[in-house]
């Protein structure tokens, strides 16, 4: 028995003394600073009234915008920081994320259930009373870049199917000790999201169990209520998700329904006003075809970050003729294209507030979004607005933050330049007068071959192929000196590998073709792969389908 | 809670009527099809804000769109009983019976087959729940008002509620093989109906009791129940997927003895062998011209299905179940004049008034009269020709199909970052799902 165990203890010695010298090493980083009040002098500071002060001064202590003005004394023990030309913001806050949260663990054993249309909550997807803690990681990455794309709060929702459970908002700090949240379980999250192979696994099946949990939690309130005021009345029995649910159904607190594009939105609209609950709507795409509707319900919208893909303009071959019917194709794509991306502007010209969400996009390409969002016209206070006062008031903590004003949680970034200015860089930023430094410096431009990264592992795939959501693992094998080997598998055939032929790797990049059996026959497909560490995106093009965007990041790497 | 339910609606509706888009138009000097009063030749026909105002000969009317309708067939629109279009779910297969769910919450207005519908002359589509389930979802009578965004604008406000139920093959093989669940034989499906509608008698009566103050607490409340419950209130018209002949007398049995009256059978393939039982009882009949063998119960069937039990006098009608044939019903009525000599009224009836009587819509559409809502469709030739071609699909008196001006480029909603496909017809044939002799190779 001992002689079994002693591999293994060793083992774990072995790692713990690992673990124990990492953990020498940040605490190493992470000192402490000497002192908790900031003075940061001639600054230029954006005001959502008054627009840009010029040669301000702002003194944070412990965690607060104590005193913002012109004449202030610089404390003994303030930190200084010269503001020279620099330029001060309110940080942002993100009103919908997944921020901190664990990747989904993939679930290789498909979980059995007896009788498919009677799942338990949990497995339908039904779990409103979900908290965010068990899964918010207060070290992950993703922290320290929302701070360095300028964000101090963020809504932060719970993964999962259709009611994944409720939201916090948490402070993005990197101060791993301290409580991460600035108000916990503020909100309840929802989405048009089925489970899958038990009820219920279509939109309808989403929609009748929403209005079930609604209708049934309405009624228990009742029953709570005759409890509550006579006797002789049997006691009601609550589940956890109508328990949970009921905040939901009383009105003191807001559902927050991810709604992407115009059905959904419609949907969750249609929902609202037959049950009557305090919509808001989230991540919103695809909202101006519903712009009166939304206006005339007064519903609040948060637009998502995720845009189109900037259309690439067709090398034109000017010895082939375009046909008609394809220039008219793509005549109308461009209109959509413009649909899309004046999203923002069609709020600002009806007078509509909105804020902004950044849970379909990452951290580093937030400002990319809002640079093209000010290009179609919306102004850049509009913006501004948008990523903090408006998120601050629908949230609840407008007292708090959202504005750069004495008093207020000391959450600002500081910019080398006018934040749109295109040479501008984030330099600092404040959560709660805990201060981040990134480098403004300017990069060297990677080489583009000869350092392209090892891609050998498991990574996922995602994609959306003509309204069917495809999914599975590519397996990669070998490094880039010898080349590589790829084996693709399906979620819908888990264990069935197709090997990949025509490997290509090259500047980050890899291309593979494959064929699958289709019951038209067999149908040749293309992945192109661009790797940014342990992602990466691309397409995945299909016979004669087109092409389409897939995804994907490494759950496995070699041992 | 049920009043404010009833508010809501109330106020849904009247805004949902208010912004219609109910439209003038004039149809100049065609031959009238009119289904229920005869034809009427070198007629016009008047449609004001929305409905039909009137129909007769020479009707001056004054800024007014106008259609010449001269050398033209002018009949109702066209409606189609049984159809999975412009909806994103069809089938929630998970559970035998899901009477909660509601195809009506998932409706796509950017569906391109609406489209494709109304170039073919049809103007309201019934869309349906699948088959997968015994009792499945209730599904939505929509008005091909194709150019909505807003899905509440494509619903037929007022259509009755109805239902999918489904008999046979289909149940047993999703639950019973698939899952190893009931119903695994035809018993079993019986028995599930008994089960569903039994629990919902004891769930109606509880809440009987609990809002007529009897009892003082609101009973455990279940959507499926109050689905089941308005089907035995008589609220909600049953639409039952079946082919065999003892299976429709088993429904029509369980219906009477829980006194259930409002029924149509879909498919009915077997229809012909228990016509006069149908008749008296009352259930309707929709069916294909001459579609079967696509699975061991449909083997037995006739193209005369239609001819025999309109001879019967069963109300019945032929339907597409498909976005391809969804196009060219009036070919499919025409096929009872070939297998069967019903006349052109009661051939054109199979697509006009008696989808509309199955649907309970008939006080509305269905036929041209004075005060129904202004749904027609225009062909070059009499609808029952081979020769024909339709030329104009107006609804409610809005031009929702005109070949003249039939753009290349129909769709709604276009994906700005997918790249433009070749044209496929990928799903033109969507009867698939029901071919069992899908990819076997038969020795001809």
């Amino acid at each position: 028995m001992f002689t079994m165990q002693l591999p293994k203890l060793l083992g774990i010695f072995i790692c713990f003394l690992c673990v124990s010298n990492i953990y020498a090493q940040v605490d190493y980083d992470e000192v402490k600073p000497v002192s908790n009040t900031y003075f940061i002098d001639s600054i230029n500071v954006y005001s959502h009234d008054q627009g840009v002060m010029e040669n301000m001064q702002i003194l944070i202590k412990n965690g607060i915008i104590q005193d913002l003005g012109s004449s202030i004394i610089k404390p003994y023990d303030a930190i200084q920081i010269k503001g020279d030309s620099m330029f001060a913001y309110p940080a942002f806050i993100d009103a919908l994320s997944h921020t901190g949260l664990k990747k989904e663990e993939e679930k290789k054993e498909k979980i059995k259930v007896r009788f498919p249309g009677k799942p338990g909550d949990l497995i339908a997807g039904v779990t409103p009373y979900k908290s965010i803690d068990s899964d918010f990681n207060k070290g992950d990455k993703s922290l320290e870049n929302y701070r360095k794309a300028g964000y101090a709060v963020s809504h932060v929702v719970p993964k999962g199917k259709m009611l994944p459970g409720k939201g916090s908002l948490v402070l993005l700090k990197s101060d791993k000790e301290g409580n991460p949240y600035l108000k916990k379980d503020i909100s309840t999250f929802a989405q048009f999201e089925p489970a899958s192979g038990v009820f219920p696994s279509t939109v309808i099946g989403v929609i009748s169990r929403f209005k079930e949990l609604h209708r049934s939690t309405d009624y228990k309130l009742k029953h709570r209520e005759a409890f509550d005021n006579a006797t002789g009345v049997q006691r009601p029995q609550f589940s956890k998700a109508e328990e949970a649910f009921s905040s939901v159904v009383n009105g003191s607190e807001n559902l927050y329904f991810k709604a992407n594009n115009h059905k959904d939105i419609s949907r969750a609209i249609k929902l609202k006003d037959e049950l009557g609950f305090n919509l808001i709507l989230a991540d919103v795409q695809q909202a101006w075809l519903a712009n009166e509707k939304i206006k005339a319900g007064n519903i609040p919208v948060i637009l998502s970050l995720k845009l189109p893909e900037e259309m690439k303009e067709e090398k034109v071959d000017s010895t082939k003729e375009i046909s008609a019917e394809k220039e008219g194709l793509q005549a109308r794509q461009k209109k959509s294209y413009t649909d899309y991306m004046n999203q923002a502007l069609s709020f600002e010209k009806a007078n509509m507030p909105f804020s902004f969400s950044s849970i379909s996009v990452k951290a580093n390409d937030i400002k990319k979004s809002l640079k093209r969002i000010v290009d179609t016209g919306v102004k850049e206070s509009t913006v501004f607005s948008a990523l903090t006062e408006n998120p601050a008031k629908l949230l609840g903590i407008d007292n708090l933050t959202g504005s750069l004003e004495r008093g207020k949680l000391a959450n600002l970034i500081i910019c080398t330049k006018s934040f749109f200015d295109e040479a501008s860089k984030i330099k600092y930023c404040f959560v709660e007068g805990e201060k981040s430094e990134f480098d403004t410096s300017e990069k060297k431009k990677k080489k583009s071959s000869g350092e392209s990264q090892e891609i050998a592992g498991t990574w996922t795939f995602e994609s959306n192929i003509m309204g069917m959501n495809q999914a599975g693992n590519i397996i990669i094998s070998g490094n880039k000196e010898d080349g590589y080997k790829v084996k693709v598998e399906s979620n819908e055939d888990p264990g069935e590998f197709e090997d990949g032929k025509d490997i290509n790797y090259d500047a980050n990049e890899l291309s593979f073709s494959m064929t699958v059996e289709s019951e038209g026959g067999n149908l040749p497909i293309t992945f192109t792969m661009s790797f940014d560490g342990e992602d990466y995106t691309g397409k995945l093009s299909v016979g004669d389908f087109g092409s389409f965007p897939v995804e994907g990041s490494r759950t496995k790497k070699p041992e | 809670m049920k009043n404010r339910y009833k508010i809501y609606f109330v106020i849904l509706c009247f805004f949902g009527w208010v912004s219609l888009p109910a439209q003038d138009l004039l149809i100049k000097n065609g031959t009238v099809l009119t289904i229920t009063d005869g034809i009427k030749e070198n007629t016009d026909v008047l449609i004001k804000d929305g409905k039909i105002s009137k129909i007769k000969k020479n009707i001056k009317a004054k800024d007014i769109k106008t259609i010449d309708a001269t050398g033209l067939f002018v009949m109702p629109g066209i409606i189609d009983a049984h159809s999975h279009m412009a909806i994103d779910a069809v089938n929630e297969a998970t559970n035998p019976v899901t009477a909660e769910v509601f195809v009506g919450d998932a409706i796509n207005p950017f569906d391109v087959s609406i489209y494709r519908a109304l170039a073919g002359g049809v103007t309201i589509s019934h869309a349906m729940h699948g088959s997968a389930n015994v009792i499945g979802g209730e599904c939505e009578t929509i008005k091909h008002r194709y150019g909505e965004s807003d899905p509440e604008k494509l619903r037929m406000d007022g259509a009755p509620r109805t239902i999918k139920f489904a008999l046979g093959e289909n149940p047993m093989r999703v639950h019973g093989e698939g899952k190893r669940i009931a119903p695994a034989t035809r018993m079993g499906i019986e028995q599930e109906f008994r089960r569903s509608f039994a629990e919902a008698k004891i769930y109606n009566e509880a809440w009987a009791n609990y809002k007529s103050g009897k009892t003082n607490i609101p009973p455990e409340y279940n959507l499926r129940n109050e689905t089941l419950a308005e089907i035995l209130n008589g609220n909600i018209i049953i639409h039952c997927h079946s082919y065999r002949a003892d299976e429709i007398v088993m429904l029509m049995n369980v219906l009477k003895d829980f006194g259930v009256e409002k029924i149509c059978f879909q498919h009915v393939n077997e229809g012909f062998k228990v016509a006069p039982e149908l008749a008296e009882f009352g259930a309707h009949a929709s069916v294909f011209s001459d579609w079967w063998g696509y699975k061991f119960e449909v083997y037995y069937s006739t193209a005369y299905n239609a001819a025999i039990l309109t001879e019967n006098g069963v109300v019945t009608s032929i339907n597409s179940d498909s976005r391809e044939l969804i196009r060219h019903l009036y070919h499919e009525a025409a096929k009872t004049q070939r297998y069967g000599d019903l006349s052109d009224n009661e051939a054109l009836k199979l697509i006009t008034l008696n989808p509309a009587i199955q649907l309970g819509i008939e006080d509305r559409v269905g036929s041209l009269e004075k005060g129904k809502d202004g749904d027609v469709a225009i062909f070059s030739k009499h609808p029952l020709s081979i020769y024909t071609i339709p030329m104009y699909t107006i609804v409610d008196g809005k031009l929702e199909f005109d070949r003249e001006s039939d753009a290349a480029d129909q769709r709604l909603d276009v994906n700005p970052n997918e790249s433009i496909p070749a044209f496929i017809e990928w799903q033109a044939h969507d009867h698939e799902h029901d071919g069992c002799m899908y990819g076997v190779k038969c020795k001809h």
